[in-house]
């Protein structure tokens, strides 16, 4: 799954922690790893190489400059590295086959284990349209965090800080209960696996979470439990359209747990801080108020 | 997917994001796996090398599309002077939910991703595709075929086309002077292309992307040029654009002198225009 680029060897991960984006409505975590990457100017350290990836290449997205005199290939999964903030991003920039879903998450699970990260932060949104009355008003921000998360460190600063809400929870709608469960163990089926214990287990644990249009990120959780891998999914409801207030906001929020420094006015935003799936999108540095949308 | 508006009609809504919906309409068994049919000369060297199995190969073109193939035709492979190595079956696009439309064209397309060398330098291998790869059969045509290339000591040339409405840029489409070339290379590509570098946000995906992604990952040479074109059929001035890259090493030292170039590139342009069943 994880192929070290260049002359790198693969490293000692245990104890860094993971952070990735759930492919999701408004590509908002990945909107956010990519404002993340930028403003702390991570190091690419591998790709993750798998054929459930969809294959898509570029120019480097966070080259400056002359951009016809530099290449540096951008892949559909790449892995960076922060060293110093002991954190590992997993960039993801195209979607995955619909069939292979459930194989990216056991290479995945099976890579996590294998690094021995201390925790799985993930990043992603969920349909705004999709909310109930009471969810309309106050912070549009959620978490969701594993049993395993609760001791950690992170938990006790989401504990202590004001006005992070945990996701309220929330069967699948009956219409949609059987598709739903189609996402989250659906392919087990195609995949053969019987059923242990711990996922057992673990689905119960997730029986009550729904995040509609927030892709895989309630099946990794499952699996993050099963495997006593504690794990948090931060997310922001939001429709589809220009989603960097939502980054932006997102990354606020992983910054108080992760602790990376800058002040959430000092996030860096390019002029050309994109986002490499089919479409793109440009705006200008001056365009975003970053200081006056933090919430809480 | 269909929400109303404060107006009362309903507006088509698309997501990115996977979707309940999206889920339910695709299928789960879709084919991933492409064939790749070595003949009896290949099969016989394969099972002779020391390599595990692999066939030497110092340089690799790999044409994709129906321009970069024609350019290979007519200035690389001209003199007929290559063999069949392989063929690949694939399905098409479009067609990969409808079963027996598949199987029909899995039969008739044989032909139309083979791989052939020089028989005067047998380490230079070519690749040409006439057919879309669907994106999810990509990997299982990259790994099938790379499988059995010793690739260590190779440089991959990879050719490709685009069409100029995808790409993405501040001057206004209608300032652009289509055709032109832009390429993207490897980390491990000592050279500079003789084209541009693909600049952001552009994206290349399918087939050249998953090959390209193939290289890198195992630290392979590999450039790819592609030329983004405003004409959706085979054009003649598309395929010669692709000259430039004849000056540039590694590939200046196998082209070959075509006298007949021209006529070769009509005779291909008529060809694909009398079939094109586009406004008949």
């Amino acid at each position: 799954m994880f192929t070290a680029s260049g002359k790198r060897t693969e490293k000692d991960w245990t104890g860094y922690t993971l952070i990735l984006p759930c492919i999701s409505v408004g590509n908002v975590g990945q909107l956010a790893v990519d404002l993340i990457i930028s403003t702390l100017c991570l190091d690419k350290t591998g790709h993750l190489y798998n054929d459930s990836i969809i294959p898509v290449i570029g120019n480097d997205p966070f080259a400056t400059g002359d951009l016809t005199k530099v290449c540096r290939l951008m892949t559909a999964a790449e892995v960076f590295e922060s060293a110093q903030h002991k954190l590992i991003m997993v960039q993801l920039r195209s979607s995955l086959v619909p069939s292979k879903r459930e194989q990216f998450l056991l290479k995945l699970m099976s890579w996590i284990k294998s690094c021995q990260f201390c925790q799985v932060i993930m990043l992603t949104s969920s349909f705004a349209h999709e909310r109930r009355d009471t969810q309309l008003e106050g912070t549009q921000l959620r978490y969701v965090a594993s049993s395993h998360f609760t001791k950690t460190e992170a938990a006790n600063i989401i504990r202590n800080t004001r006005n992070w809400q945990g996701l309220e929870e929330r069967g699948s709608p009956p219409a949609f209960k059987s598709s739903d469960d189609d996402h989250n163990g659906s392919d087990v089926r195609h995949v053969n696996v019987s059923e242990t214990a711990e996922e057992t287990a673990a689905k119960e644990e997730c029986s009550k979470v729904y995040i509609p249009g927030g892709g895989f990120a309630k099946s990794l959780l499952q699996k993050c439990i099963a495997n006593g891998i504690p794990a948090v999914i931060l997310l922001r409801f939001c429709s589809e359209g220009d989603n960097i207030c939502d980054a932006v906001e997102l990354v606020t929020m992983l910054n108080k747990i992760i602790g990376a420094e800058p002040k959430p006015s000092e996030w860096w935003l390019e002029d050309t801080f994109i986002l490499a799936f089919t479409v793109w999108k440009w705006f200008p540095t001056d365009a975003l108020p970053v200081t006056s949308r933090q919430p809480g | 997917m269909e929400y109303p508006t404060f107006f009362g009609e309903t507006l088509p809504v698309i997501s990115r994001a996977v979707d309940d919906d999206d889920d339910e309409l695709l299928p789960h068994d879709i084919n991933c796996d492409v064939s790749v049919r070595w003949t009896p000369i290949a099969k016989e060297e394969l099972s002779k090398t020391s390599d595990d199995n692999r066939l030497e190969c110092n340089m690799l073109f790999i044409a994709i599309d129906l321009e970069a193939s024609g350019f290979v035709e007519t200035f690389l492979l001209h003199d007929e002077m290559t063999e069949l190595l392989a063929t690949v079956s694939v399905d098409v696009e479009d067609d990969i939910s409808d079963s027996s439309r598949r199987h029909h064209l899995a039969a008739t397309t044989d032909k139309h991703c083979f791989v052939r060398r020089l028989k005067n330098k047998p380490s230079v291998l070519f690749v040409l595709s006439t057919l879309q790869v669907s994106q999810y059969q990509t990997p299982s045509w990259t790994d099938q075929l790379f499988s059995h290339l010793s690739m260590s000591n190779a440089d991959v040339v990879v050719l490709t086309t685009n069409l100029v409405s995808r790409y993405h840029s501040e001057q206004c489409q209608s300032d652009l002077l289509a055709p032109f070339l832009r390429s993207l290379n490897t980390s491990t590509f000592s050279g500079r292309p003789c084209a541009p570098y693909l600049e952001q946000p552009n994206v290349i995906s399918g087939l050249a992307a998953q090959i390209m992604t193939y290289l890198e990952i195992h630290q392979v040479s590999g450039v790819l040029y592609t030329c983004y074109k405003d004409v959706s059929f085979v054009d003649i001035k598309t395929m010669k654009l692709f000259c430039k890259i004849l000056h540039s090493p590694p590939i200046r030292d196998y082209a070959v002198k075509n006298p007949n170039a021209d006529t070769q590139l009509v005779q291909l342009a008529e060809l694909h225009r009398d079939k094109s069943t586009l406004y008949i």
